[in-house]
C-alpha cells in the first residue's frame, strides 16, 4: 500500500476580474502518493498552474480559494495561518520550479547567494556551511565550474543552466514535494531531456515526490508514473501512465492522444472547437460542447469520478452504469 | 569601467562647453544694453565708449568669445556689475547656500519618499496607500511659492517654530569659511549655536522643497515596486519560504531602485536650479535667486557664471546617477 502524501479535495478557485468571475477550478480532486512522479496535463488555462499555486497557498489576487481542502501529510494547508505555511511548508516541505528559470531568479542577487539563502531560511545552518553546501548542490545538478557560477548572476546563465540552479535551490532543503510547473517548456529540445533526466535522478536520490505540470504529453510519457488530465478547471481523468496513453477513456484524453503525431496516423486529428471562456463555463460537463458523444445528461450535471479499472478514474457519463 | 568613465568625462566637458557657448551667444543676441543698464540712459557718449572698452564689448565677437572661454577655464567670470564683486567670489557664497538647502531637502525627500512609496505599494489600495497618495498628490500639485507662504504663516507666524527667513539670525555671524555649508562649517568650528541657528533657518525652505521632491520620489518608488512585486522571482522568493520582509526589502526593493535613483538625480538637479521661488519667499540667499536677480539687472557676467556652475552641478549629478546604476544592477556593465 502506497503512502498518501498530498490530497486535494474538491478545490474550487475563482478569479474576480473586471470581466466577471473566472471559474478557474471547479472542484478538483487529486491524490499524490509518496515518492511518485505525478504528471498533470492539460491545455493552457485549464487550471494546472492555479492548482500548483493553491498547494503553496500562493494564489494571487484577484484569485480566491472558495472551497476545498489541501491535505498535506494529514494536515489541511488551507486551515494553517499564513505564517505557519511560510515557516513550515514553503521552502521546507513543498517547493516549486518554474517555466522561465531566468525570470524566476532574482537579477540582482548572485546565483550562489540565492541558493544559500533558501538553506539558511529553512535549515539550521551557518552562512559558511550554506555556501559550501551550495557548491555541492551545484555540482549535483551537473553544473561545470560551480564556484564560478555561484558568483555569477542569473543573466549570465543559459536557460538550461538557470533551470539547474533553480532545481538545486528548490531541492536544497530536501522537500517532500517538488512542483515542477512546465519546467522544460521554455528550454531547447536537446536541453529538455537533460533537465528531465536530472530531475528523475535527483527525485530518487532525495526521496522527493514530484508534481510535474505540463501541456506536453511526450514529457509526461517520458517521466511520469501516474497522470491526471485537466480540462477547463475540471479533472477529467486520472490513471497510471499506461492507462492514459494506451487506453484513454475520456473523450478529451482520447482527443489529446490522437492529436500527437505518430507513424500510424497519416493525418493529425484535432479536437473540434476551442477552450471555453471560464467566466461563463458550459453547464454540466465542461467538455460537452466539443464532445462527439455528448448526451443530454452531460449538459445538466457534472459527472462523478468513476473507477473504470483499478486506479483509473474517469469523469464521464459514457462509463456510467458500466460497473 | 575606466573606459566608460573616461568617455563620460569627455562627454561631460562637451556638455559644459555647449552650455557656455550657447549662453554666450544668447547673451549677445538678446536686445539688452548692459552698459546702458549700468550708466543709465542719459550717460555721455565718451563714458559709454570707455565702459564698452573696459568690458571688452567693442571687440569683434570672435575675440570676445575666446576671451570669454579663457576666463571660464580660469574660473574668472569678471566682476558682477550689480554687486561690484568678483562673480566667482559671489558664487562661492551663494552656491554653498543652495547646495546646503538642496542636500537638506533631498535627504528629507529620500527618507520619507522611499519608505512611504514602498509601504504604499505593499499595501496597495488600502488605507496607508490612500494616505500616502494624498500626501504625494498635494506635494506635486501645490505651487512652491504658495506652499512656502503657507509654511511661513503656520510655522513662523502662528507656531513660532521657525525663523521668517534668511540663512542665519541677524546677531549671528557665519562660521569660518571652509566648505561654505554652514552646518558643516559650524561643526568644524565646534560652534553649536551657529549650527542650531543655521539648521533652524533650513527647516522652512527645506520642508517645502523636500515635500515636493518627496512626492515625486514616492510615486516613482510606488510604481516601480508594484511592477517588481509582480515578477516571477518574487514568487520564487516566496516559494523558498522567506519572510515577507526579506521578500520585499531584499528581493523586491533592490530591483525597484533604478527608476528611483534616476528620479533622485533629477530631483537634485531641480533643487539646484529650480528653487528660486522658495528661496525668494524665504529670503534665502541661494544661487537661483542670485542668478535671477542678476538677469533682471542685466548683470551678464553673473548670469554666465551661475549658468555655468549649475550646468556643471547638473551634469555631475547625472554622472553619479549613471555610475550608481552599475552598482545596483549587475546586468549593467560599462
Amino acid at each position: 500500500m502506497q503512502e498518501l502524501l498530498l490530497e486535494v479535495k474538491d478545490l474550487e478557485i475563482n478569479f474576480y476580474t473586471y470581466r466577471g468571475v473566472v471559474r478557474a477550478l471547479n472542484g478538483v480532486n487529486l491524490r499524490i502518493n509518496k515518492g511518485e512522479f505525478f504528471g498533470l496535463v492539460g491545455e493552457t488555462g485549464c487550471g494546472k498552474s492555479v492548482t500548483a499555486s493553491a498547494i503553496l497557498n500562493l494564489v494571487q489576487n484577484p484569485g480566491r480559494i472558495e472551497k476545498g481542502e489541501i491535505i498535506f501529510k494529514g494536515i489541511d494547508i488551507l486551515k494553517m495561518s499564513k505564517e505557519e505555511i511560510r515557516k513550515d511548508i514553503r521552502g521546507k516541505e513543498i517547493t516549486m520550479i518554474m517555466q522561465y528559470p531566468i525570470a524566476a531568479l532574482n537579477p540582482v542577487i548572485n546565483n550562489g547567494e540565492q541558493i544559500s539563502e533558501a538553506l539558511i531560511a529553512n535549515i539550521d545552518i551557518t552562512k559558511n556551511e550554506a555556501e559550501k553546501r551550495t557548491i555541492e548542490l551545484l555540482k549535483e545538478v551537473n553544473i561545470p565550474e560551480p564556484e564560478k557560477i555561484a558568483r555569477q548572476y542569473p543573466h549570465q546563465l543559459s536557460g538550461g543552466m538557470a533551470q539547474r540552479v533553480m532545481i538545486a535551490m528548490m531541492l536544497s532543503t530536501k522537500p517532500s514535494l517538488l512542483i515542477a510547473d512546465e519546467p522544460t517548456t521554455a528550454l531547447d529540445v536537446s536541453i529538455q531531456a537533460q533537465v528531465l533526466n536530472l530531475l528523475k535522478d535527483l527525485v530518487v536520490k532525495y526521496n522527493t515526490t514530484i508534481l510535474l505540470i505540463t501541456h506536453d504529453l511526450s514529457v509526461v510519457a517520458e517521466t511520469c508514473e501516474r497522470v491526471g488530465v485537466m480540462y477547463a478547471g475540471d479533472m477529467v481523468e486520472i490513471g497510471e501512465l499506461k492507462h492514459i496513453i494506451d487506453n484513454p477513456k475520456h473523450p478529451y484524453t482520447r482527443g489529446l492522444i490522437n492529436a500527437i503525431p505518430s507513424e500510424k496516423r497519416t493525418k493529425l486529428q484535432e479536437i473540434k472547437g476551442s477552450v471555453p471562456d471560464l467566466v461563463n463555463p458550459p453547464s454540466g460537463c465542461r467538455f460537452h460542447p466539443r464532445c462527439t458523444f455528448a448526451k443530454s445528461v452531460c449538459k445538466q450535471k457534472k459527472p462523478q469520478m468513476l473507477e473504470v479499472e483499478k486506479n483509473h478514474l474517469v469523469s464521464c457519463y459514457l462509463y456510467d452504469g458500466q460497473k | 569601467m575606466l573606459k566608460y568613465l573616461m568617455k563620460r568625462l569627455l562627454l561631460f566637458f562637451i556638455v559644459i562647453f555647449g552650455v557656455v557657448t550657447v549662453t554666450f551667444f544668447l547673451s549677445h543676441v538678446i536686445p539688452a544694453d548692459p552698459v546702458g543698464a549700468i550708466l543709465g540712459e542719459n550717460a555721455p557718449q565718451e563714458l559709454i565708449e570707455k565702459m564698452e572698452r573696459e568690458l571688452g564689448l567693442d571687440l569683434p565677437l570672435g575675440q570676445q568669445y575666446s576671451r570669454y572661454l579663457k576666463g571660464i577655464i580660469n574660473w574668472d567670470f569678471g566682476i558682477s556689475l550689480r554687486t561690484q564683486k568678483m562673480v566667482a567670489e559671489d558664487m562661492r557664497v551663494y552656491f554653498p547656500a543652495t547646495l546646503e538647502l538642496a542636500i537638506f531637502a533631498l535627504i528629507i525627500a529620500i527618507i520619507f519618499g522611499i519608505p512611504i512609496g514602498v509601504i504604499s505599494a505593499v499595501k496597495r489600495n488600502q488605507l496607508p496607500d490612500s494616505i500616502s497618495r494624498v500626501f504625494s498628490l498635494t506635494g506635486i500639485s501645490m505651487p512652491a511659492f504658495w506652499l512656502s507662504l503657507l509654511f511661513i504663516l503656520v510655522l513662523y507666524y502662528h507656531l513660532k517654530l521657525i525663523p521668517a527667513g534668511g540663512r542665519l539670525s541677524s546677531g549671528i555671524s557665519p562660521p569660518q569659511l571652509v566648505t561654505g555649508l554652514y552646518l558643516i562649517d559650524s561643526l568644524i568650528a565646534r560652534d553649536y549655536i551657529i549650527f542650531w541657528d543655521a539648521f533652524h533657518h533650513l527647516i522652512g525652505p527645506g520642508l517645502v522643497l523636500g515635500w515636493i521632491q518627496m512626492a515625486y520620489i514616492c510615486r516613482v518608488t510606488r510604481s516601480s515596486m508594484l511592477e517588481v512585486l509582480n515578477e516571477e522571482y518574487i514568487r520564487t522568493a516566496r516559494v523558498k519560504g522567506l519572510k515577507e520582509k526579506v521578500v520585499i526589502y531584499r528581493h523586491a526593493f533592490k530591483n525597484a531602485l533604478i527608476p528611483v535613483v534616476t528620479m533622485i538625480g533629477i530631483s537634485f538637479g531641480y533643487l539646484l536650479e529650480g528653487s528660486v521661488l522658495t528661496e525668494t519667499v524665504f529670503g534665502y540667499p541661494g544661487l537661483g535667486r542670485y542668478a535671477v536677480n542678476s538677469f533682471l539687472s542685466l548683470d551678464l557676467n553673473a548670469v554666465i557664471g551661475s549658468v555655468t556652475l549649475i550646468a556643471i552641478a547638473y551634469a555631475l549629478s547625472n554622472l553619479i546617477v549613471d555610475l550608481l546604476y552599475a552598482a545596483l544592477d549587475p546586468r549593467i556593465k560599462y
